[in-house]
């Protein structure tokens, strides 16, 4: 009897556990409307079991293709139901070289017979809809998005020039261009009243042009190119661009393997039945608009240096293609996936939002599918010892919460850094000690953790401005 | 007759080596064994907690003319690790520098052109290191092995074990404990299915075991 008690009590404690929490790599930078970080290394790959032969047995060993960082861009960074890049890109692009850069070999590190082109991590880009009209119109958007990163950074002009003309950028993009380009003034409605005709005929006249006074293919051409180099520059201002060739897809046909569009199959979020039902009424459409926003993104995946594909065999189809290629690598259960059910799903909830197998294997821990408003906060943490009146330098510490796990040291005086998180609690463990402390808005104070028993806050560097913040701790001893 | 119980790492060539057999056939033939011959087919890969009778060893004795030499030859098992290098798009490496570390010992080898390279293992290694270079790799796919301790395929470990080796991350070794570990299983058998021509429907089952026995060698 006493038994069969103590099953039950077990089976009810697991099903009332909370699920699992997601564990997401970290990230490296916020900027603008981009995130752009590291996925967890995956461990599994790391030991092959094998058994011997005594006659033609074999085993098998393959690498896995995984990705070891991200990038995403926002939806605010694109005009709305457009693949136009708006100009606030221009932080995003930053984002974008700090975590190529961050992950691009040194010519030490990298194999004898590399190159510039072969040191950098391949990139492939994932476009990303909302789940909102026709899913058709939804790939062929999100691809639209896809190649204008991807034609940005490659500085394809013909590619801008089709997407200007076929995805119907109109003039409003002209004219935030021309803002852009340091003709102040513009009015930005898409109208073209004499003054606005008066200073495109002023750019055309610097430019060389023919004095049209309309954005005619000449002058979007010239204001493409101009565009590009002020939206695809580095922290310093500095314009860069990649090769074809440093894509996952290298410069194969129609981009496969380099950009896709996922469509709506790879939400984050996915309203209730309730709220979709709400906010498809015609009054409520623009909040549901704002609601979705975060489904509406660009992804670039990055892989190791030397990752090299046949793009003939990569599974996603061409930015140009229709959703039935998406659909082979779907989750056999996709459909019940992309339903709104009861309850709004939301992938960072441990939800299986996305319907396409692979990409949800590829991004599994990516920090960049998490909610930008997510990434608010930063952990900032002096340990001290009391006991001996002295920091705890180059300690082992490991730090968890909120989908992070992170091992790592603190420095000469002690100190650990690390921006930006997810705002919330954290539990830190070193020594024998186990505490929580919450985590800090940017630019606020620092907390100084005093070990082995005692934690105070305390001032720390220049920046900060000190409210004392009690923090809640203790010992596990 | 001493039972044996099947630890991680073991394969039937090293249980007989540690318990003086010459001959894995000795234990695999035996009557006793045949139960567990016909479940597990491959002797080589035995799932941790399988019993095994373990004949003693019996002597022998040969009648031979004192003063005089005697060659005495005893049969051996040829036992050797094969082991297929893919890249990331199932195509083999093929004619590839790699290195093979087994218990101390290290050989510089070639893939041939199915990527496959083979050397004799000793009787009781465990351990061994993978190293093979190549640019369709990568540069350089270098690994531990852990010998013998590739699970049966129709346990959930078995799968696992195979499905990490050819590359689709299916986790940690051990049936999966929570749901993000079954959805993690899931994701890599039905890739698998999918890359196989097979009903994806994320259960590996007789056929899928098959398969994946075949895609694996073993």
């Amino acid at each position: 009897m006493a038994a069969e008690d103590d099953t039950q009590t077990a089976q009810t404690s697991d099903e009332s556990a909370p699920p699992p929490e997601r564990v997401f790599g970290l990230l490296r930078s916020v900027r603008g409307g981009a995130v752009a970080g590291d996925h967890p290394v995956k461990e599994t790959a790391l030991r092959v079991l094998v058994g011997p032969a005594t006659e033609d047995q074999h085993n098998t060993v393959r690498p896995g293709l995984f990705p070891i960082a991200c990038w995403r861009a926002e939806d605010m960074n694109f005009e709305f139901g457009s693949s136009f890049p708006m100009p606030d890109l221009a932080s995003g692009m930053v984002a974008f070289k700090e975590i190529f850069d961050a992950h691009t070999l040194t010519e030490e590190e990298a194999p004898k017979d590399s190159t510039d082109l072969t040191r950098t991590p391949p990139v492939s880009l994932f476009g990303h809809a909302d789940p909102v009209g026709d899913e058709e119109y939804n790939k062929t958007l999100s691809g639209h998005r896809a190649r204008a990163i991807f034609a940005l950074l490659v500085r394809d002009l013909d590619a801008w020039d089709t997407l200007h003309t076929d995805a119907e950028w109109g003039n409003r993009s002209c004219q935030l261009m021309l803002t852009t380009l340091g003709f102040p003034g513009v009015r930005t409605d898409g109208t073209i009243d004499d003054a606005t005709k008066q200073i495109i005929k002023r750019f055309q006249t610097r430019e060389s042009l023919s004095t049209s006074g309309t954005f005619d293919a000449a002058t979007r051409h010239r204001m493409h190119e101009l565009y590009m180099d002020v939206l695809c520059a580095d922290a310093s201002g500095k314009p860069y661009k990649l090769d074809k060739a440093q894509f996952l897809g290298q410069d194969a046909p129609g981009g496969k393997a380099s950009y896709q569009g996922c469509g709506e199959f790879n939400p984050v979020m996915l309203f209730s039945a309730h709220e979709k039902e709400v906010y498809d009424q015609a009054k409520n459409r623009s909040e549901r608009n704002n609601e979705n926003a975060p489904n509406r993104r660009v992804v670039a995946l990055l892989f190791r240096p030397g990752t090299k594909i046949d793009p003939a065999k990569w599974p996603c189809p061409k930015a140009s293609e229709k959703t039935d290629g998406c659909r082979k690598r779907f989750w056999s259960d996709s459909s019940k996936r992309l339903k709104n059910s009861d309850e709004r799903r939301e992938f960072i909830k441990g939800d299986g939002t996305f319907g396409c197998r692979f990409y949800d294997r590829m991004s599994t821990g990516s920090p960049c599918e998490r909610g930008i408003d997510d990434y608010t906060s930063i952990i900032a943490i002096r340990i001290v010892s009391v006991q001996e009146e002295s920091c705890l330098s180059n300690e082992l510490i490991h730090i968890r919460g909120h989908g992070l796990d992170i091992q790592a040291e603190t420095d000469d005086n002690g100190y650990y850094f690390r921006a930006p998180v997810p705002s919330g609690d954290y539990s830190i463990e070193f020594q024998d000690v186990k505490c929580n402390f919450p985590s800090l808005p940017f630019g606020s104070v620092a907390h100084v953790l005093h070990a082995p028993h005692t934690l105070l806050p305390e001032r720390w560097g220049p920046g900060f401005f000190e409210t004392p913040t009690t923090l809640s701790g203790g010992d596990t001893a | 007759m001493p039972k044996y119980v099947v630890q991680q790492g073991d394969h039937i060539s090293k249980i007989a080596s540690d318990h003086g057999l010459r001959l894995w056939e000795t234990i695999w033939n035996h009557p006793d064994n045949a139960e567990l011959k016909a479940k597990r087919v491959n002797p080589n890969v035995l799932l941790p907690g399988d019993e095994l009778e373990v004949p003693e060893r019996e002597e022998r004795e040969e009648n031979c003319a004192t003063g005089q030499r005697h060659r005495f030859q005893a049969k051996t098992d040829g036992l050797v690790l094969r082991v297929k290098t893919l890249d990331f798009g199932q195509v083999p490496v093929a004619n590839a520098e790699a290195t093979l570390w087994i218990a101390g010992d290290f050989e510089h080898l070639n893939t041939d052109g199915n990527g496959m390279i083979e050397k004799p293992l000793p009787l009781n290694a465990t351990e061994g290191r993978l190293r093979v270079v190549a640019e369709t790799l990568a540069g350089t796919l270098d690994v531990p092995l852990g010998i013998g301790e590739l699970d049966p395929v129709d346990e959930v470990t078995g799968q696992i074990g195979r499905l990490n080796n050819l590359g689709y991350d299916a986790g940690e070794v051990e049936p999966p404990a929570d749901a993000i570990a079954k959805e993690r299983l899931k994701s890599a058998i039905e890739e698998f299915q999918c890359d196989q021509g097979l009903k994806v429907d994320g259960i590996c089952g007789p056929n899928t075991q098959k398969k994946l026995k075949e895609a694996h060698g073993c």
